[in-house]
């Protein structure tokens, strides 16, 4: 009898352990559950270790007077000497501001430009739409390099003479050319197109209804946007903070080319004699992605008191702005986004052609003699003209090999992400109320929070020293772009396929249909805009990325850490050069993909 | 054509049950709807029978095979059972055809076919070729008269034609068994009514097994061979339509079933067979020994751990005004009786008199409210009579046709005369 029980009981188990693999959805999430918990994991795991291992011939071994083995030399030694403040207090005082200036920016910035292209009846919304995101699809240094361009001045920052010195004779005070100010400018534009996605997404899907309540009760304009619109966007608002405060954190180029010191510049140069001090740095970094993820967790529960979506059409009434005032606005709009999208692709491309860095004589001579192309087309004497030995972009093999390299890596993320998040997203939506659900979600979501420098360093660390050595291969770019950018797809993804009644793929399962049918013959074709965004998103991050994988790779090994090596040669013009590649390259895969699908980053907002 | 066999079947959540240990015996070529208010576990039933859900206990068989047994361990894949299911939204894809809708099914299907091969017949597993496909879909396209939008979107078409674009892609593999989940809730009234036909006249022609739920008493009473009433998980009574509109086996059922709702009048004992109801007014039940047999009483164990307690029915007795309402303690001096509405008969020289409360002429026939005391019954009167609100009638109950009602378990006693 009680073996009959037993036997029942176990069978039980076993049916249902059965069924619930029966399910692709089940076994997809149980699979990325155990790989990403297992990526995410390790590497934290990994450079904890690193910060109380001994390494030979840094600073730790140096205190100890040992070659191996364990200590907390590092601590103490980053916490209590007398570098403290210069190699911990400082840069992370610095790395706060930074965030924080940077959040206002954008927030400010963002927020404004989407006020007026989704609730006013400016000119031009159609154009400053796609060209307000161009900051945000072009590297992160791009503006930086512009802003040195333009403000660097012999007399102030004691380098070459930039645009307006060279021009104009303004010598800007070294507060404008370098530091906190131009850092968290530049971060601020380059993340404000998320602020404008965001918060333009909430004003664009609000119901008028709600405020055309207040005002038919007689409350003034202003009282209404203070009281009602502005509480209504404090979710985009949250969201903003939420996604800047990591990518500020973990930058590396823009603080590097504008000399500000934070957390990421001081663990790239601690990293060789303080190894295991510049791993507590990335630790302090990963804090920070902690405290957001925390952070965000909170304000998912919260925010769902904020319906703006309400699935009637609301009519959303224009703010009718006087025709002198109008223009006006689109035209300092113009102009400013001149000066963040084409003004850079324009500079870089008129750099190439100088033939001393700095030397802008063409621009008041218009003496084609002051320009040269020698930098694009030399391919013998290449030790003749300041080339360094170094050929012509057009013919160099480390620019090729770097571009190819790019675009390989960026491929395999785009595609390797793109497919694992949108199944990601699928199976959690499936399953979208299970708690294995909300944590693989969760876990797949931890490495977009988490500063890019950080996840680079700690990858670093798993991956370089340990018994699988993959330092400087396509392999390790690949999986940390992947890991890095899975949330891209798998938000995309659950978004679109929370949407899906689950009775679309039932009536295929009925009908006994495999599978992988039912994915590429219903599910995907009916979500492929926001499918391919979540392959666009990666292949566009990964093009232009340097935080993530500047520990991972020498220079020479993709594009973006190309760049400073031509850069301590004083090939500038080469640098340029590459940054316009990048910049071309980009816009020609986004329009491309644009023209061809549909799917765009604005998507939804600007002018349609 | 199978018969499905419904042994003991729970779905929990915790310790919430949406389906109660229920049995059911569906046999083969019926036509049973799954009746029910919101919520009582009907569609979760109709979707652990085809697969798509799981049941947390319980053994289920569609015809000789055992496609769920928790005890043994067989679980079988609802692509598997070979089923058709009609869904509530219709889940057409959009981004297919019309035809294509119904082709996608098809073109993965595996039908065994006799060949000839060096003269030797034997069968074998093959798919459908492009032309036996482009034969059926014309076939089950010219059932649901849907042949010329065999090029549209799903987008292009109106909500019936989508509905039947949904039944052409359900029938299309010829499944045995058809299930239907409220499939015509999204439609207007009178689209439904049609459909409604078209139905019927589809069991016919496929003579295949339905299983139908719906919340609508109406479309189960003129569909169904069979219906299986439930609330709260649980069996209420599971008979032909008549027999559950005539003899409810309990309150629930009698209130649920039947438009205008049957009049409940609470009734005390106060002698052998003697009852008084509404204002201290004394009747007596005669009970009909020969309909009684009919009679089963409605059992259902109580089960322990449920978080959703089966309680009893809050029965609703009409009054003039809603605020006092009556409370009747469940005891065994308490009864109550059931009148139907067209069981009260206006006449001159009737027992019973009261006023016109309200009156709602339809043309072929009128319902009443008559206030009596302070209590309302609801009377409909065939024919095209027009009463004035605030006349005095005088009405009859018909003879044998008083449902008589315990109060501690709200089963049905006896139906008789008073």
């Amino acid at each position: 009898m009680g073996y009959n029980i037993g036997m029942t009981l176990y069978k039980r188990k076993l049916n249902k352990i059965k069924t619930f693999f029966s399910s692709p959805h089940n076994v997809l999430l149980v699979l990325f559950g155990i790989v990403l918990t297992f990526s995410t994991v390790s590497p934290m795991v990994a450079i904890l270790k690193d910060t109380i291992s001994i390494h030979r011939g840094t600073i730790d071994s140096f205190i100890t007077g040992k070659q191996t083995g364990y200590t907390f030399a590092n601590y103490v030694d980053l916490f209590t000497s007398s570098l403290a403040r210069t190699n911990l207090w400082q840069p992370l005082l610095n790395t706060v501001l930074l965030s924080i200036f940077t959040i206002i920016v954008s927030i400010l910035v963002g927020g404004l430009f989407a006020f007026f292209i989704t609730r006013t009846d400016l000119k031009c919304k159609k154009y400053l739409s796609s060209i307000f995101i161009f900051p945000y699809i072009m590297p992160q240094w791009t503006m930086a390099v512009v802003w040195q361009n333009v403000f660097n001045s012999n007399a102030v920052t004691g380098t070459s003479n930039g645009l307006l010195a060279s021009l104009f004779g303004i010598n800007v005070p070294l507060w404008v050319a370098r530091g906190l100010f131009p850092s968290s400018v530049v971060l601020g534009i380059h993340y404000a197109p998320f602020a404008y996605i965001l918060i333009g997404g909430i004003f664009k899907n609000m119901d008028s209804n709600l405020e055309e309540a207040a005002t038919i009760l007689g409350i003034s304009r202003k009282k209404t946007f203070m009281r009602i619109t502005l509480p209504m966007v404090r979710p985009a608002i949250f969201s903003t903070i939420l996604l800047v405060f990591g990518g500020a954190v973990g930058s590396y180029p823009v603080p590097h080319y504008l000399n500000f010191t934070t957390l990421s510049t001081k663990y790239i140069s601690m990293n060789a004699q303080y190894t295991g001090e510049a791993s507590i740095l990335a630790i302090i970094m990963m804090l920070f992605g902690v405290l957001i993820m925390i952070l965000n967790q909170r304000m998912l529960t919260s925010r769902k008191n904020y319906t703006t979506v309400t699935g009637k059409a609301g009519q959303i009434s224009l703010i009718h702005l006087n025709k002198g005032v109008n223009i006006l606005i689109a035209v300092v709009l113009i102009i400013l986004t001149f000066f963040t999208s084409i003004f850079p692709i324009v500079l870089f491309a008129f750099e190439t052609f100088l033939p001393n860095p700095g030397d802008y004589s063409f621009l008041y001579t218009l003496d084609p003699q002051h320009l040269t192309t020698k930098w694009w087309l030399t391919n013998e004497d290449v030790t003749e003209n300041g080339m360094y030995g170094q050929q012509g972009v057009l013919f160099n093999p480390i620019i090729r090999k770097a571009f190819w390299g790019t675009l390989i890596t960026a491929t395999s993320c785009a595609i390797i992400a793109g497919l694992f998040g949108t199944l990601v997203g699928y199976a959690v939506a499936k399953r979208r109320r299970s708690k294995l659900a909300s944590y693989v979600n969760n876990v797949a979501f931890l490495p977009y929070l988490m500063p890019s420098l950080a996840v680079g360093a700690a990858y670093f660390v798993l991956f370089s020293k340990g018994r699988v050595n993959l330092f400087n291969t396509y392999y390790l770019l690949i999986i940390v772009g992947v890991i890095k950018y899975i949330p891209f797809a798998s938000r995309a993804s659950l978004n679109s396929m929370m949407q899906l009644s689950g009775e679309i793929e039932e009536a295929a399962i009925i009908q006994n249909i495999p599978w992988w049918k039912r994915m590429l013959g219903i599910v995907v074709p009916i979500q492929k805009t926001s499918i391919i965004s979540g392959f666009l998103l990666p292949f566009m991050t990964s093009l232009r990325e340097l935080s993530l994988f500047l520990l991972l790779c020498t220079q020479g090994f993709i594009l973006s850490t190309t760049l400073d090596y031509f850069d301590e040669m004083g090939l500038y013009a080469f640098s340029s050069a590459i940054n316009l590649i990048l910049i071309v390259v980009i816009l020609i895969f986004n329009t491309l993909v644009n023209k061809l699908t549909g799917a765009s980053i604005d998507n939804g907002i600007g002018g349609k | 054509m199978p018969n499905i066999k419904i042994e003991n079947v729970s779905k929990k959540w915790g310790h919430f049950y949406g389906v109660d240990h229920v049995s059911l015996d569906i046999p083969d070529n019926s036509f049973v709807t799954l009746l029910g208010p919101s919520g009582c576990g009907k569609t979760t039933m109709l979707r652990m029978i085809a697969g798509l859900e799981t049941p947390t206990e319980g053994r289920i068989t569609i015809g000789d095979t055992v496609v769920f047994d928790d005890k043994e361990g067989i679980n079988i894949p609802p692509n598997k059972r070979r089923v058709g299911f009609l869904f509530q939204n219709y889940a057409l894809w959009p981004n297919m055809t019309v035809y294509k809708n119904i082709a996608f099914g098809l073109e993965n299907m595996k039908v065994a076919k006799e060949v000839e091969e060096k003269g030797v017949k034997k069968t074998v597993l093959r798919k459908y070729t492009k032309d036996e496909i482009n034969e059926i879909v014309e076939r089950v396209a010219k059932v649901v008269k849907i042949v010329p939008f065999m090029k549209r979107y799903p987008s292009e078409l109106s909500g019936g034609q989508q509905q039947r674009v949904a039944i052409a892609r359900t029938l299309a593999p010829s499944p045995s068994v058809l299930f239907m989940d409220e499939p015509l809730s999204n439609l207007d009234a009178k689209l439904r009514l049609e459909m409604r036909y078209e139905l019927q006249r589809l069991h016919l022609e496929t003579g295949s097994t339905f299983v139908y739920v719906t919340h609508d008493q109406m479309e189960a009473m003129t569909l169904a061979t069979k219906i299986c009433l439930m609330s709260n998980g649980t069996l209420q009574m599971y008979d032909k339509p008549l027999k559950v509109y005539s003899y409810p086996t309990n309150v629930f059922t009698a209130d649920f079933v039947g438009s205008p709702s049957i009049n409940f009048i609470n009734a005390k004992k106060n002698g052998e067979n003697n009852y008084s109801i509404l204002k201290n007014r004394n009747v007596t039940f005669t009970p009909n020994t020969e309909l009684n047999e009919f009679i089963k009483p409605y059992e259902h164990k109580i089960t322990e751990d449920k978080e959703n307690k089966d309680e009893l029915f809050k029965y609703p007795v009409q009054k003039v005004n809603d605020q006092d309402e009556e409370k009747v303690a469940p005891s065994d001096d308490n009864f109550i009786l059931g009148v139907r509405p067209e069981d009260i008969v206006i006449n001159e020289n009737g027992a019973f008199e009261g006023e016109v409360y309200a009156s709602l002429p339809t043309g072929a026939e009128t319902t009443l409210k008559i206030q009596i005391y302070d209590y309302l019954l609801t009377s409909v009167v065939f024919g095209n009579i027009h009463y004035k609100i605030g006349q005095k009638v005088k009405f009859d109950i018909k003879k044998d046709s008083v449902l008589l009602f315990d109060t501690t378990n709200q089963n049905l006693i006896a139906k008789g005369s008073i």
